[in-house]
């Protein structure tokens, strides 16, 4: 069967210098290709079929700079899988299934992931010039099926089979493509997995098979949200869901073991893939760029304060908990009548939840002093605070151009706002405060904090002069890509192993 | 003062009487009087020991013992001057010295974890032990989505603000996934009472307006709104509430509805209306009793709560409502 030529650019024959694997983050993408014209870039997009997925590449393809060689695409469990017909002997197949079992039983354990990756690397097709068993077989095959049923039924007696076989199933979907990609994937220098999951996976195996540097970065915050949205799926039995959480979580830490570097934007997160695995001498992190702000924040000169008018760090989703904000600025509104709140960034994509939040602003009698419009918000110059209230990790783009732009933050206490508001290593840290971090869910120390800032000319100058500062000295976007560019020099020369200058507390 | 108070008062002089006898002239009533000095002593402390609270009572006899044998006539008059004092202290905090029952909304089990999650206190104790590992406390967590709502709101709230990042998104998508369930099904009766009152039709406004007033009060009842906005939340439930009722005033079970949320709001005078409309229109009066229970504890009526929780029968209630029953039985 003749599957389309995936391939949408192919500007000039390989070799590539850096081949990246990504499946979202279209826009991460493209300013880091900017930011690199020196290099020869390459991008297989893993499309998971979704409309959202498919406009993101067309964006990325329409976006795409002339240094960017080759873009193509590749759908995740769409494509239709074609046996290849190796001939194998029984006692090869026999031996190959047995290998298959175990690493399905050491996926299950992340202590066995280096044995995992070693069985891995054995099995796929390619690597063994006996004929090896070809994993995307593993599950149309009779000798497949009789594998995984036996060991289903073995973990997971008394759980109810088809939901733990449909588990099974969809995450195997993918490999047959990614298999596909990894074998076809254009020459080049090194691979950059933008993320982990399917991303991941694919940089494995287009290592395993070619013998590449693989780069990892993890550079969406929102992919732990993911995950654990998923696991929360209704209507799914918990042993389904375990298998299908214990299989994502294990190819992570395939992808986190195999990688050269693992590189992520915040010291939160790099610790987080330490945890999961990533060994910390080969961890770094590259901060994301600030845009470039067109003024800075002032005080008011009339009042010597700064304006009553803060940016709230959208979007309006349950978990940056907008609604402890709204009790926050209920309590502030006493010391500061006349305050405003504008959200900044998307307005978000769960409209309950966005008419919930109004409702409550109208409970509280702060409908005037609170506006959704994100594309009506005053630009960051004239705003006096920027307030986050996340419980989790968000969006960081907001609290890094508010520290360009000089506005102070007042953060709670999740992902990465310690690092922006106080500063990590000793230089940084010496900066001082950009602003505050409170407890998250606390809206008393919330309010209390923007009042501090807000209704204290001299503290609110102080925190402006760090947040200019800070963002100069580690969020410009200069410096990002020269360590981008330092770290693929690296891979391509084959030094890849980053001494991290930070102290590892493990 | 009591009859009591004076009988031991007079044994006790009695008793002084024939000890001072006995130290001089007549030394054989020396018996007599350490009797007669017990029985004074014994009389005191008994007064003292009705007069202490009830958990205090063995001390306060062990106290009064001691002080009157040990100290003739001194002991025994301090002794009545502390019961006085103590009665007089008891009788005004005995309101705020009675231990309420307590509404332990956590059911045993808390809930039916499927699988190899943790269950019943395992959960709460999982959850509140931050030594334990992130996976242990997750499963723990997701064990709640099957517990009781009510026990499991506060819970998920709590996790909140968990130091675990991973627990508080857990926690903050399992309470949103409940309120996402209870906002369609609101907004869908809000679309249907618009198409209701489009077409002019009483009935189906009446369902849309009785299934909003539900919506609204679940939201409350499951801990899922908080502060200020519980108090918005139940203006609309009531509004809801109050329209339907307007459209059929023959609905008892929707007049009981009505009849919690002014409970809840803290309207007594309203929630009394609503519970003897719910009555005259057919509600069976045990569905009441609870909230006529309620309803007089909060008005203060201690002596009505015991008889309406009487009514509901030796022993029909279940879970925290058969705790409140056998405290007020006692």
């Amino acid at each position: 069967m003749n599957s389309p030529d995936p391939v949408r650019i192919r500007r000039s024959a390989p070799p590539l210098d850096v081949l990246l694997l990504a499946q979202d983050e279209p826009v991460g993408i493209v300013s880091l290709v900017h930011s690199l014209p020196e290099l020869r870039f390459g991008l297989i997009w893993l499309d998971d079929g979704s409309a959202p997925s498919q406009d993101a590449f067309e964006r990325l393809a329409s976006a795409a700079p002339e240094h960017l060689l080759h873009l193509e695409s590749r759908t995740l469990g769409g494509a239709p899988h074609a046996a290849r017909g190796v001939a194998r002997r029984a006692a090869e197949e026999e031996h190959a299934y047995a290998q298959l079992g175990r690493l399905h039983d050491l996926l299950h354990d992340p202590v066995e992931t280096p044995e995992a990756l070693d069985l891995l690397g054995r099995l796929l097709p390619g690597s063994l010039p006996a004929g090896p068993l070809d994993l995307s077989d593993s599950l149309s095959s009779e000798r497949g099926w009789e594998l995984l049923t036996a060991r289903l039924r073995r973990l997971y007696a008394d759980e109810p089979f088809p939901a733990l076989c449909s588990a099974v199933r969809d995450t195997h979907a993918m490999l047959p493509a990614l298999l596909e990609a990894a074998r076809t994937a254009p020459a080049a220098g090194m691979l950059h997995a933008l993320g982990l999951g399917a991303a991941g996976l694919l940089g494995v195996f287009t290592q395993k098979l070619r013998h590449w540097p693989l780069l990892v970065s993890d550079a969406d915050p929102q992919s732990l949200q993911a995950r654990l949205r998923a696991w929360i799926a209704p209507g799914e039995p918990a042993a389904a869901r375990d298998l299908r959480q214990r299989y994502a979580e294990a190819l992570d830490r395939l992808a986190l073991a195999c990688a050269d570097c693992v590189v992520t934007p915040f010291e939160f997160q790099r610790q987080r893939r330490i945890a999961d695995g990533a060994d910390p001498r080969r961890t770094v992190c590259i901060a994301p760029a600030a845009a470039a702000p067109s003024a800075h924040a002032r005080l008011d000169p009339t009042t010597g304060r700064a304006p009553a008018r803060i940016g709230v760090a959208g979007p309006i989703t349950p978990l940056q908990d907008i609604r402890t904000l709204l009790r926050a600025l209920h309590i502030v509104l006493p010391y500061l009548p006349g305050i405003e709140a504008w959200i900044v960034g998307e307005c978000g994509d769960d409209p309950g939840y966005v008419q919930d939040c109004r409702a409550l602003a109208q409970a509280l009698g702060l409908e005037r002093h609170l506006h959704f419009a994100p594309d009506a918000a005053p630009g960051l110059d004239s705003l006096g605070l920027m307030v986050s209230s996340a419980i989790a990790a968000g969006p960081t783009r907001s609290l890094i151009d508010a520290l360009a732009a000089g506005l102070p933050c007042v953060c709670t206490d999740a992902g990465a706002a310690r690092q922006l508001v106080y500063g990590l290593e000793p230089a940084d840290i010496a900066v001082g405060s950009a602003g505050e971090v409170v407890a998250v869910a606390d809206a008393q120390a919330l309010a209390a904090a923007i009042v501090r800032l807000l209704g204290d000319g001299d503290a609110w100058a102080e925190a402006s002069r760090a947040a200019i500062e800070r963002s100069a000295s580690f969020y410009a976007p200069q410096l990002a890509a020269d360590q981008w560019r330092s770290l693929y020099s690296e891979a391509l020369a084959g030094s890849l192993i980053v001494e991290d200058a930070l102290e590892d507390p493990a | 003062m009591s009859r009591l108070a004076l009988a031991s008062i007079a044994l006790e002089a009695l008793a002084c009487a024939l000890l001072a006898a006995a130290l001089g002239p007549a030394p054989e009533w020396i018996g007599l009087a350490v009797v007669l000095h017990t029985g004074a002593a014994a009389t005191g402390a008994w007064l003292l020991s009705r007069a202490a609270p009830r958990r205090a009572r063995a001390s306060a006899v062990a106290l009064a013992l001691g002080l009157i044998l040990a100290v003739p006539a001194l002991g025994l008059a301090g002794i009545l001057a502390l019961r006085q004092r103590l009665a007089r202290a008891v009788e005004q905090a005995s309101i705020e010295a009675s231990p309420a029952p307590e509404f332990a909304v956590a059911a045993e089990p808390l809930g039916e974890s499927e699988g190899r999650g943790p269950r019943g206190t395992a959960v709460r104790a999982l959850l509140r032990d931050r030594a334990a590992s992130t996976e242990a406390r997750s499963r723990a967590l997701l064990a709640l989505d099957r517990a009781p709502v009510q026990a499991a709101a506060p819970l998920l709230r709590e996790a909140l603000s968990d130091p675990g990042e991973e627990l508080r998104i857990l926690a903050c998508l399992m309470l949103e996934r409940r309120e996402a369930l209870l906002r369609a099904t609101l907004t869908r009766a809000a679309d249907e009472l618009a198409a209701a009152r489009a077409r002019s039709d009483l009935s189906a406004q009446r369902t849309a307006l009785r299934s909003i007033a539900q919506q609204h009060w679940e939201r409350v009842y499951q801990g899922l709104v908080q502060d200020d906005w519980v108090e918005h939340v139940l203006h609309s439930a009531r509004e809801a509430a109050r329209g339907a009722l307007s459209l059929d005033d023959q609905d008892g079970s929707l007049w009981l509805l009505l009849a919690r949320i002014d409970l809840r709001s803290g309207d007594l005078e309203a929630a009394e209306t609503a519970l003897r409309a719910a009555q005259e229109a057919g509600l069976a009066r045990t569905s009441a009793l609870p909230y006529w229970a309620e309803l007089r504890f909060r008005q203060s009526r201690p002596t009505e709560v015991a008889a309406v929780l009487r009514e509901l029968g030796p022993a029909p209630a279940a879970g925290p409502l058969a705790a409140v029953q056998r405290y007020w039985s006692a």
